[in-house]
């Protein structure tokens, strides 16, 4: 198991990161996720010994990598621009960290081989690796980080630079190949359907702070914070400002009264101001003239659902319905409705998820 | 072809051809005969006198010079490749007390005229008892300070990552530089290896002054035995001279490229 302890690291006057505590389970897919300039690069370059911590420390299988240098720990990096070796043939790539363990010949060329086909670029191995495609280099450079069986394998950003189809792809044979060799792996992005297709579990990092680690349906449906709930989901969870009414145990959305809870419910701490959360596929189309109208303004076809952006009095909101919903696409206009029991509550001023086992929703 | 073009060729027609024509005047000279080439000032040959070259070899101690010659020029050559490589990578990608001092101090060297440390080697070397050895000739020579400026420029341009890519790898610094870092500069080797071997082959003044028996001097210093006081025996020196270019023409042939690809590349960020 790696488990990194209160880790913190500052360049200068900037922290990178501070406070990380984690731990990943052995042969686990671990994802941390943030936008640019998070600090999960630096986390990264922490576990595989780039970077010295300023405090805190990693530890692997309960052992302190603290004292063992980036040579002799047992971690492979994947880097976002590959990192291959110009000078050297994929061969040449594949075989220098073997050579550098001082591996024998007979076994390095089987090891390599083997490494080569289970990624299809046998049949490029005495090619120059800089002159291959981008999807080829990084085939070998996941082969390189491979062949000598890490205990723990990096990725940072390795598919932000193909191309969509090819990203989409890669990602599937990351997971093949992380089911084959079962190898803990932690996986840096900025792009959160990367991180929900791949990660066992997430963590969601902000100006050096995790804020929330989960199974990626954790993260989607029970965010801790108005960040989480806003970097994860396309098109961007709807958020309204509003007042709960306790007496009602009600908010105020779009001008419509939504009970939440049973009349006479007290949020803890008495909170009046908060903020309603809703995801666009929890907006649902109404036939009832009663309910919320509001203006289609754009149309999203994108395969299987369509997402709607509507114009609510001058309010923007968001949503994604089934394709096939009846003349939907030669409307202008449409009633809508939220459901309740799906609607997320945050504190407006901590930003924090309401969240109290007294409470109970109807 | 356009006017222009014409005129661009022909202006490098001629500008190669002022460049070319020593050359050619030693070539036909050396295929003279000894009286003819008092007489005759125009580039054509009565008879080619090939035995001229065989002649010039055999008029000082040449095998042997050029033996010198080799085995001290590539030694500088090489040591001074494998010292600079060093020095460049720590003023590239080291961090210590005083790199800039040091960094300035390299580039003052370029400064200094070799003809002003004359003096204070000799002496050095004369203690040493290394007059007319091959230590003498080679050790003081080892260090260049435009061959650790040029490396570490070009240092300077590999990405990061490479080496970090490597220390993961399980490289240590060494074998990092050697395996990973210094293929990446092998235009600045080559550029410093033509220049380096060819000013040591053509280099008279070192030679003159460290060396004093004719089994230890260099193929320039051998040339002189065409030259006495009274008479100079143009034929044979000449062939001598054709001989002693060789070398250093076939290492511009092979390396031309190589050595345009090192200057201007070390040029382009300071």
């Amino acid at each position: 198991m790696l488990k990194i302890k209160n880790l913190k690291k500052s360049f200068k006057s900037t922290i990178a990161c501070k406070n990380i505590d984690f731990s990943v389970e052995s042969g686990e897919f671990f994802v941390l996720l943030g936008p640019s300039g998070c600090g999960k690069t630096t986390i990264l370059r922490l576990i595989a010994g780039l970077e010295k911590p300023d405090e805190g420390g990693v530890f692997f299988n309960d052992k302190n990598l603290g004292d063992i240098s980036v040579q002799e720990r047992n971690t492979a990096l994947v880097f976002q621009n590959y990192a291959l070796y110009p000078n050297m043939s994929v061969r040449g790539n594949l075989t220098f960290p073997l050579k550098m363990r001082k591996i024998s010949k007979t076994k390095t060329k089987d090891t390599v081989e083997k490494i080569a086909s289970m990624l299809k670029i046998k049949n490029l191995l005495d090619k120059k690796a800089v002159k291959l495609s981008g999807g080829q280099q990084q085939r070998v450079a996941v082969g390189r980080a491979l062949v000598r069986k890490p205990e723990i394998f990096l990725l940072d950003e390795p598919l932000s630079n193909l191309d969509a189809k090819l990203r989409q792809h890669l990602r599937m044979e990351l997971i093949k190949i992380h089911k084959e060799m079962n190898i803990t792996t932690l996986y840096v992005t900025h792009d959160q359907n990367e991180a929900m297709t791949l990660g066992d579990r997430i963590a969601v990092l902000r100006d050096g702070n995790i804020h929330q680690i989960g199974t990626p349906e954790e993260i989607y449906s029970s965010p801790v914070n108005l960040f989480v709930a806003k970097f994860i989901g396309f098109p961007e969870i709807n958020l309204f400002k509003t007042k709960y009414k306790p007496e009602k145990g009600a908010v105020n959305i779009l001008g419509k009264e939504l009970q939440l809870f049973e009349k006479g419910t007290e949020l803890p701490d008495n909170t009046e101001n908060v903020t309603a959360a809703v995801r666009p596929e929890d907006i649902h189309i109404s036939s009832n003239n009663d309910d919320i109208e509001g203006n289609i303004e754009v149309k999203e076809v994108s395969g299987p659902d369509t997402v709607l952006y509507l114009n609510v009095d001058g309010y923007p909101v968001r949503m994604r319905v089934a394709k096939d919903k009846k003349g939907l696409l030669e409307k202008i206009k449409t009633n809508i409705k939220i459901e309740p029991e799906k609607v997320l509550l945050f504190n407006s001023k901590t930003e924090r998820i309401i969240k109290n086992e007294n409470i109970r929703t109807i | 072809m356009k006017a222009s073009t014409i005129f661009k060729h022909l202006l490098l027609a001629l500008i190669s051809t002022l460049f070319l024509m020593p050359f050619v005047w030693i070539i036909v000279t050396s295929l003279r005969g000894p009286v003819e080439v008092l007489r005759e000032h125009t580039l054509i040959l009565s008879r080619f006198r090939w035995e001229n070259y065989i002649s010039a070899w055999r008029a000082s101690n040449f095998p042997r010079q050029f033996l010198n010659s080799f085995v001290v020029g590539v030694s500088v050559t090489l040591g001074q490749i494998f010292t600079s490589a060093l020095a460049g990578y720590a003023l590239a990608r080291m961090e210590f007390k005083g790199k800039k001092i040091v960094f300035m101090t390299v580039l003052a060297t370029l400064i200094i005229p070799y003809h002003m440390l004359v003096v204070p080697l000799f002496v050095m070397l004369a203690r040493f008892g290394w007059i007319n050895t091959y230590r003498g000739l080679i050790i003081p020579m080892l260090a260049n300070g435009f061959g650790i400026y040029l490396f570490r420029q070009f240092f300077k341009k590999v990405p990061w990552q490479l080496e970090e890519a490597a220390a993961i790898d399980g490289a240590s610094r060494w074998s990092t530089l050697w395996r990973v870092v210094f293929p990446q500069a092998l235009p600045a080797a080559g550029t410093l290896f033509i220049f380096t071997f060819v000013a040591e082959w053509n280099d008279l003044f070192r030679w003159l002054i460290f060396t004093h028996s004719t089994e230890m001097r260099n193929v320039q210093l051998g040339l002189s035995v065409f030259q006495e006081q009274f008479a100079t025996d143009y034929v044979r020196l000449m062939a001598a001279v054709v001989i002693v270019t060789v070398p250093t023409f076939i290492l511009f042939v092979i390396g031309h490229k190589k050595l345009i690809q090192g200057i201007s590349l070390g040029g382009i960020k300071g």
